[in-house]
């Protein structure tokens, strides 16, 4: 996953968020998302991403719906309402996580 | 333009993966989409439309990532057998089940000499097997749905419900007072129980996956 481990530990996070903001999303349309918002700088890798999401369906967080889209079934991912719920709580803790960090690295900043 | 592979093509990535030890339907069908998906982005923004080379590269870049994809899917897959599991064991049927067991067993063992009993007790492993195996049979050659996951995985804790009434048949010898018996028949009836409970969530799973894969293909 991109350049940088620091990155590993947010997965969840992101996903969640993207998942927030829109109604339904597929992994290529996540990692793609992902790359063009931040115009490039983080590529989710597959090796991370399905992994990710089928843990997070298992955890009950994420609903599945299958499709038939262009000659081939689509698995796309939403949240459940318990989803929701950890997506507020996880970018708290992210939140946190940031402030805390800059504190560490640029007090004058804190 | 709009890029859009054709069902053989669509059908290659599938052969090529299920050639690359990706046997179960349920991962490879989102891999196949996202490797579809990839390439379709790819040829578009190309000038070639030879779809084989662009599969090729991809492959080249990307195919030891999708195959680690396919080893941490099953960790997925036993976490969500382990929750439907345990969904069925907290169902008041489960309860039931348990009372008809052990009520039918202490029926038999107060009719039946010890020697029949313990030769009844040996079959209870083969009910469970027994139910199990039937539903993929029946799943598979009847229904002709593919492997998937999470039922084949299945197959681990229903062997481990098989080893423990051969254990329990082995001390069944030292069952001379009715204390012994009835822990005899306690644990052979929570073991039949939770046979039973896999066979159910086996058919659970494979109802969803008929009704979520085979109906939309």
């Amino acid at each position: 996953m991109s350049n940088s481990k620091l990155y590993k530990g947010s997965l969840t996070t992101i996903i969640l968020k993207l998942l927030n903001e829109h109604d339904k999303m597929y992994g290529y349309e996540i990692t793609q998302k992902v790359k063009e918002l931040t115009k490039g700088e983080l590529k989710i890798t597959e090796g991370a991403l399905y992994p990710a999401l089928h843990k997070l369906e298992a955890e009950g967080l994420l609903d599945v719906e299958v499709a038939k889209v262009d000659n081939r079934l689509r698995k796309y991912y939403k949240l459940t309402e318990t989803g929701t719920k950890e997506t507020v709580n996880k970018l708290e803790e992210l939140a946190e996580y940031i402030k805390t960090m800059q504190t560490l690295v640029n007090p004058k900043l804190a | 333009m709009t890029m859009k592979l054709t069902k053989e093509q669509i059908q290659f990535i599938d052969t090529y993966l299920e050639n690359s030890d990706v046997v179960f339907a349920d991962i490879r069908m989102e891999m196949v989409d996202h490797v579809a998906s990839d390439i379709e982005d790819r040829m578009r923004a190309s000038t070639t439309n030879d779809f084989y080379n662009v599969f090729k590269g991809y492959m080249v870049q990307n195919k030891a990532q999708l195959l680690k994809e396919n080893k941490q899917f099953l960790k997925s897959a036993d976490r969500k057998i382990w929750k439907a599991f345990l969904k069925e064991v907290l169902n008041p049927l489960t309860l039931l089940i348990f009372l008809a067991s052990f009520g039918g067993f202490y029926f038999l063992y107060s009719n039946f000499n010890i020697e029949t009993f313990r030769l009844i007790i040996s079959y209870v492993p083969l009910i469970g097997l027994s139910g199990f195996l039937l539903t993929y049979v029946v799943y598979h050659k009847v229904k002709n749905l593919k492997r998937f996951s999470v039922v084949e995985r299945l197959a681990m804790p229903f062997l481990v419900f098989y080893q423990i009434p051969n254990i329990i048949f082995n001390f069944s010898y030292q069952a001379k007072d009715l204390m012994t018996v009835l822990w005899i028949l306690g644990i052979v009836s929570i073991v039949l129980t939770l046979m039973l409970v896999l066979v159910r969530v086996s058919i659970k799973l494979f109802k969803s996956y008929e009704k979520q894969y085979k109906t939309l293909a």
